[in-house]
């Protein structure tokens, strides 16, 4: 016997409730693992679409909630061009369109004649030609959930378009979504002559105080024009700002519910175990020993939540990546170090959870509690 | 209301006392005085020439010095026989083997070395004044203190138990203090505390326990 058997053998005494209240927590970890996962991973994937485009600066509409579906002027690449530092400016337009099935993907334009089309990863076909009018090349991720192969065609917004190749990118976004020249979006979406951002390239990008420079130099130019480093865009965009503050907000609500289920259960189990509380006072067990066996249940209670949990929320992960209308656009990004945060953040909760059951416990006097008062 | 008062009572090294009186009399209370489980409104109890100031310093000797043993037993219906008889080491004895050991070697002292394993739901009532006879003398205590140790008992098994608990008492050389209302077991100790109504009306000598 050693100091976790006596609150192990109160939990497995109330088997159906300890496994309750295990549960519980693990569903509300599950859940956070989840949500924070997929913040992290909107996060991640953005900065990777980036990555795969060697973008290292990137210049938006300013004030505007939602990027894709800001206008900009497609000359102003010319430009940016001409700011020094500055060696590519690629236009870009991206946006949600109905596909023949019914589901939605993220379709993204190009300018034929932008490094974009020159360094795309090709693994089967080939980029799109000038002289072509509807033709695409599709991310690996979507063709295969499409089964789609370069030759076969596909329907965007009501039109028909011919898949000429298939890219694997690291970037979830992109590989999920559908790539067009670009006059061929701006006919798509009724936008002609616009882009909805640019994705800049400098002259040093390992010189980070140079790319400052000329990050400043554009935006000082172009003042209505957001300009930010690619790296920082995650926490520019609001929509990712949002998922972030939703899955915060949620996980916290979700540790709050943890923290009510251990002090609820707790709180029954002290109250119904009052003669032995007042029982172990007799036989000598000091406030502390007793305040720590209450406080362990509920860290164990927590534990095998987290373990639940962790357990539960992977499990459900998988499912998502593997399930085509969520994997589209989800993508999570559970790291050790995140599992590990909010396993402590389960069992800190489970430790609160414990304390006030155990002052209960050991308010009272010794001899109150063995006479059942 | 005042279960005790003016109540002077000393305890000698292995002695056996008896506290008898009716119900309401302050039995209980001038055990759980002693025991530092109830402090007094007025007065000091003291262990060996000692008064002990906190919670902390009665647990210790409650866990060292003094063991108990209650009417009803208060085992812990979750843990087994061997385990409840280990719960007051935790923290005393180092070793979960040791501990393991001594608690067996305890079981067996007071006739249970087959139902070490058993819950306490599986035990009859006398073997459950076994287990908790076996738990109070856990870490070796000093006094041991019965509060009404075979009021929840059959005349045969209380007899049992009785005859455990005094050759306890002559063998760990430790003191016994059993409270009771019942004249006969009263009449076993040496020495007999009569109280009535909080206070002590009277006390008798008998040399020799019978």
């Amino acid at each position: 016997m050693n100091a976790l058997s006596y609150p192990f053998a109160n939990l497995r005494g109330h088997l159906a409730r300890s496994l309750l209240t295990a549960a519980g927590v693990g569903a509300a970890l599950a859940g956070m693992l989840a949500l924070l996962g997929l913040s992290r991973g909107a996060d991640r994937s953005v900065l990777l679409a980036f990555k795969d485009r060697g973008t290292d600066i990137v210049a938006v509409k300013k004030g505007t909630v939602d990027f894709l579906t800001a206008d900009l002027d497609e000359g102003l690449t010319q430009k940016i061009r001409a700011v020094p530092g500055v060696i590519s400016v690629m236009g870009s337009m991206g946006d949600l369109v109905t596909m023949g099935s019914g589901e939605m993907t993220y379709i993204s334009g190009w300018s034929l004649d932008s490094d974009f089309w020159r360094t795309l990863p090709i693994v089967a076909g080939r980029v799109p030609t000038a002289d072509e009018t509807n033709s695409a090349v599709l991310g690996d991720s979507l063709a295969e959930a499409l089964g789609k192969k370069p030759g076969d065609t596909m329907e965007l917004s009501g039109e028909i378009f011919r898949i000429v190749g298939i890219t694997r990118q690291q970037s979830v976004i992109d590989d999920r979504s559908v790539m067009l020249p670009m006059p061929v979006i701006q006919r798509l979406l009724d936008r002609p002559g616009k882009v909805s951002g640019f994705h800049i390239r400098v002259e040093h990008p390992g010189d980070s105080a140079e790319v400052a420079r000329v990050r400043d130099r554009i935006a000082a130019a172009f003042p209505d024009l957001l300009v930010v480093e690619s790296a920082e865009m995650a926490n520019q965009s609001e929509i990712t700002n949002l998922v972030r503050a939703m899955a915060w907000a949620s996980s916290t609500v979700a540790l709050i519910m943890t923290f009510v289920l251990v002090l609820n259960t707790l709180l029954m189990a002290v109250t119904e175990r009052m003669h032995e509380i007042g029982l172990l006072s007799a036989i000598g067990w000091h406030p502390a020993r007793i305040v720590a066996a209450i406080v362990s249940e509920g860290l164990l209670l927590s534990g095998a939540g987290a373990v639940l949990g962790v357990a539960g929320g992977l499990l459900g992960l998988q499912w998502m990546i593997h399930n085509p209308r969520l994997s589209a656009f989800l993508q999570p990004d559970v790291t050790p170090t995140l599992v590990l945060e909010s396993v402590a953040m389960a069992l800190a909760v489970g430790v609160l959870g414990g304390i006030y059951p155990a002052w209960r416990a050991t308010r009272l006097h010794p001899v109150e509690l063995l006479r059942g008062e | 209301m005042r279960a005790a008062r003016e109540v002077s009572l000393q305890i000698g090294s292995q002695e056996y006392i008896a506290i008898t009186g009716p119900s309401g009399s302050g039995k209980s209370t001038l055990l759980y005085l002693a025991s530092g489980l109830d402090y007094p409104d007025a007065g000091t109890a003291y262990f060996d020439g000692r008064a002990p100031r906190t919670a902390a310093q009665w647990a210790r000797l409650r866990a060292t010095r003094i063991g108990f043993v209650f009417q009803s037993f208060h085992l812990i219906a979750s843990l087994s026989a061997a385990e409840n008889v280990e719960m007051p080491m935790l923290g005393v004895v180092a070793g979960e083997k040791t501990r393991r050991e001594r608690a067996l070697s305890l079981l067996k002292r007071v006739g249970l070395a087959e139902r070490t394993a058993h819950r306490v739901a599986d035990l009859s009532g006398g073997e459950a004044q076994r287990v908790a006879i076996a738990r109070a003398l856990a870490n070796g205590p000093e006094v041991l203190l019965a509060d009404e140790p075979t009021g929840n008992l059959d005349s045969e098994t209380a007899a049992q138990i009785l005859n455990l608990l005094e050759e306890v008492r002559e063998h760990e050389h430790v003191s016994l203090v059993i409270v009771t209302h019942d004249e006969l077991i009263a009449a076993r100790a040496a020495r007999v505390i009569r109280l009535r109504d909080g206070r002590i009306e009277g006390e008798e000598r008998r040399g020799e326990a019978v």
